[in-house]
């Protein structure tokens, strides 16, 4: 773990009641990271990234948040985070302008002009009681507080799934201005994958709270291959594929196989290797997500 | 929960069901014959003036009866029974002292009094209800006034107030106070009511604080000393209640009012108060089964530390009678420092994932 990560687990575990939810995560953000998680219902993504903000502490293992022990983050550090929670967390007995206020507060930076444009741009009515917004409106609001006083690291808990498209569409232009800034880092849960193609630059992959995948987004689509190969070299392919995700047997079709490249392995003869009637194919990141959960 | 037991609980709420244990107790204890007795009845209508102010609230708060679901209309039913059985008792009670002469006409302009300042703490209680969450807006709009605005522990101090002035008198066997005057009595109920009320206040603060850590940059010890500022802002206003009850009773029952043992009050009501609320400051942070139960939480406080609680405050009253107090404002000031540094260690490690707020907060 270096000390200019932003956010960073080391050997990271957490259980709730003797059951396992994050198991040896090993992660780091850094500047100019736009990092994408990935994982169906229930893999642990919130758990994670309460963890990585010091929501909870580890079990065991080390989270540091701008290098401090991440539940002990001084005010000075928590500052420098911007956040926007999957559930609508807001105080729901104050008006959309009072509830900005209170978050400006606690900020020097707070960007009035930013708050101002993003609130007149989602349509945001600032005048209404938080609990009589709908939920596409609760998260909007959630979201202009986390960015508008411009953090380093911004973190979004599925940011978008209670956004209609042309919000969404709004909201992802306003994190691709965020990522313009080479200091600046954000981590975002989603299941939209094409969001995530779309402006991540890598991508945390969670399967059954561990970490599979932890890499640049165009390093991942160049390490799952499908190989679709008669049924005479299925044997053939296995032994050559050192990491193999899954294998689809078609009878006389022949067999499919899906599989991850190891950091040192070589697959550039690989289609020499298997003969003529192999067919190799790259996957999107969607299919890669669908393989990776059978 | 037996079914019994949660129809009784859905219908009366935790201080309903004390005030009717009391009203049943009270009767069966017989005619009123003395002072303290009869100070008894008055804390029973008082506390059955607090019902009513409350169901007031609740027509109120759903605008009127029509406008209630189904269920809150059964419910309403039910409490407006409860409310009628209290009504019933104290009219018994009133009847048989007036019939066995140890109420007299005499004391008919204090009877009056009471039950117009019964009717008076009703309205109030309703407007308290109604309106319960901007008082601590009120007390400066600091962050964690927020967290506290939005408490529904608010709602229940009025019923507190009642549950806390009435236990002693329906247990004072068990809890062997015997108050030497009505003035240290009232005053030691005043000092329980401030205590418990931090202490239910103070109990739900770290799971809305989480809010603070999630969305403002703070730390766990920044977050508990803003948490800490707006409850001694509460205590302060609470305090400035607490003395003012006995306060404005004696000074409507007592020919001469004793000035110097009033001002006292206010340090030993602070004292008595402080304790309980860095012990629910600290208790706020555990995790433990009586959070996820509803109103749970304020049983256990009413059956457990309630009475604790009043017994406690007494203690620290009862030396009113005999001025300098020092000695036990010093003991409750230590105590109050020893359960601050325990609170703030608690809140440097609090989980803040196993104490999700209550989701009613932002939705209609």
């Amino acid at each position: 773990m270096t000390s200019d990560a932003y956010l960073a687990a080391r050997a990271a575990h957490k259980t709730f009641d003797g059951r396992s939810v994050l198991t040896g995560i090993d992660a780091s953000i850094r500047a100019g990271d736009v990092v994408g998680l990935l994982g169906a219902n229930g893999a642990g993504k919130t758990t994670l990234i309460e963890m990585m903000l010091g929501l909870t502490p580890p079990t065991s293992g080390n989270v540091e948040m701008f290098g401090a022990t991440a539940i002990e983050a001084p005010a000075a550090l928590k500052r420098r985070v911007g956040f926007v929670p999957q559930g609508d967390e807001l105080i729901g007995t104050l008006k959309g302008r009072q509830y900005l206020d209170l978050i400006a507060s606690f900020y020097d930076s707070w960007d009035r002009e930013l708050e101002e444009r993003l609130v007149l741009l989602w349509g945001v009515d600032l005048a209404q009681l938080v609990s009589s917004y709908s939920t596409g409106q609760r998260q909007k609001l959630a979201i202009v507080g986390a960015l508008a006083h411009k953090p380093e690291l911004l973190v979004l808990d599925e940011p978008v799934a209670s956004l209609d498209p042309v919000a969404r569409r709004q909201f992802l232009k306003q994190i691709v201005e965020v990522t313009t800034d080479e200091r600046r880092a954000v981590l975002f849960s989603t299941h939209i994958v094409s969001d995530l193609e779309r402006l991540a630059n890598r991508v945390w992959i969670l399967k059954s709270g561990r970490l599979i995948w932890n890499g640049e987004l165009d390093t991942l689509k160049e390490s799952v291959i499908r190989v679709h190969v008669p049924q005479s070299a299925a044997d053939l392919a296995r032994m050559r594929l050192r990491q193999i995700i899954s294998v689809r047997d078609s009878g006389s079709a022949g067999c499919r196989i899906v599989a991850l490249r190891a950091p040192d392995e070589d697959w550039s003869s690989l289609e020499d290797v298997l003969g003529a009637e192999a067919r190799i194919e790259h996957l999107s990141l969607e299919d890669i997500f669908v393989e990776l959960h059978p | 929960m037996s079914p019994v037991l949660r129809i009784l609980w859905l219908a009366f709420g935790p201080f309903g069901v004390l005030m009717l244990v009391g009203l049943c107790l009270t009767l069966v204890d017989g005619v009123p014959g003395n002072r303290r007795q009869f100070t008894a009845m008055f804390l029973c209508l008082l506390g059955t003036g607090v019902f009513l102010g409350a169901r007031l609230a609740q027509f109120a708060k759903a605008g009127m009866w029509r406008w209630l679901p189904e269920g809150q209309k059964a419910l309403s039913r039910a409490r407006l029974i409860v409310l009628g059985a209290g009504l019933l008792a104290l009219g018994v009670l009133i009847t048989r002292g007036l019939r066995h002469g140890i109420l007299e006409f005499r004391t008919g302009k204090t009877l009056l009094y009471t039950v117009l300042m019964g009717v008076g703490i009703a309205i109030a209680v309703a407007a308290w209800r109604r309106w319960a969450r901007y008082p601590a807006g009120l007390l400066g709009r600091s962050p964690a006034a927020y967290i506290l605005e939005s408490n529904r522990a608010w709602t229940y101090l009025p019923a507190a107030m009642a549950a806390t002035f009435y236990i002693p008198f329906v247990f004072h066997d068990f809890l062997r106070v015997h108050a030497r005057d009505t003035y240290t009595a009232v005053a030691g109920g005043a000092a329980g009511f401030a205590a418990v009320a931090m202490l239910l206040i103070a109990t739900s603060v770290a799971p809305r604080a989480r809010l603070l850590w999630m969305l403002c940059g703070n730390s766990r010890a920044e977050i508990m000393r803003i948490c800490e500022r707006s409850l001694l802002s509460v205590l302060a206003v609470m305090v400035v209640f607490a003395w003012l009850a006995p306060t404005v009773l004696s000074l409507i029952f007592t020919p001469s009012f004793n000035w110097e043992r009033s001002a006292w009050l206010v340090p030993v009501l602070f004292v008595a108060a402080i304790g309980p609320m860095y012990l629910g400051l600290a208790l706020s942070t555990f995790a433990v089964w009586w959070r996820d139960m509803p109103r749970a939480h304020i049983l256990f406080i009413v059956l457990l530390i309630l009475p604790l609680a009043w017994r406690g405050a007494y203690a620290i009253v009862q030396p009113l009678e005999r001025i300098p107090l020092l000695a036990p404002v010093l003991c409750g000031a230590a105590a109050a420092v020893a359960l601050r540094a325990f609170a703030l260690w608690r809140w440097r490690k609090i989980d803040w994932t196993c104490m999700k707020p209550n989701p009613v907060e932002t939705r209609r």
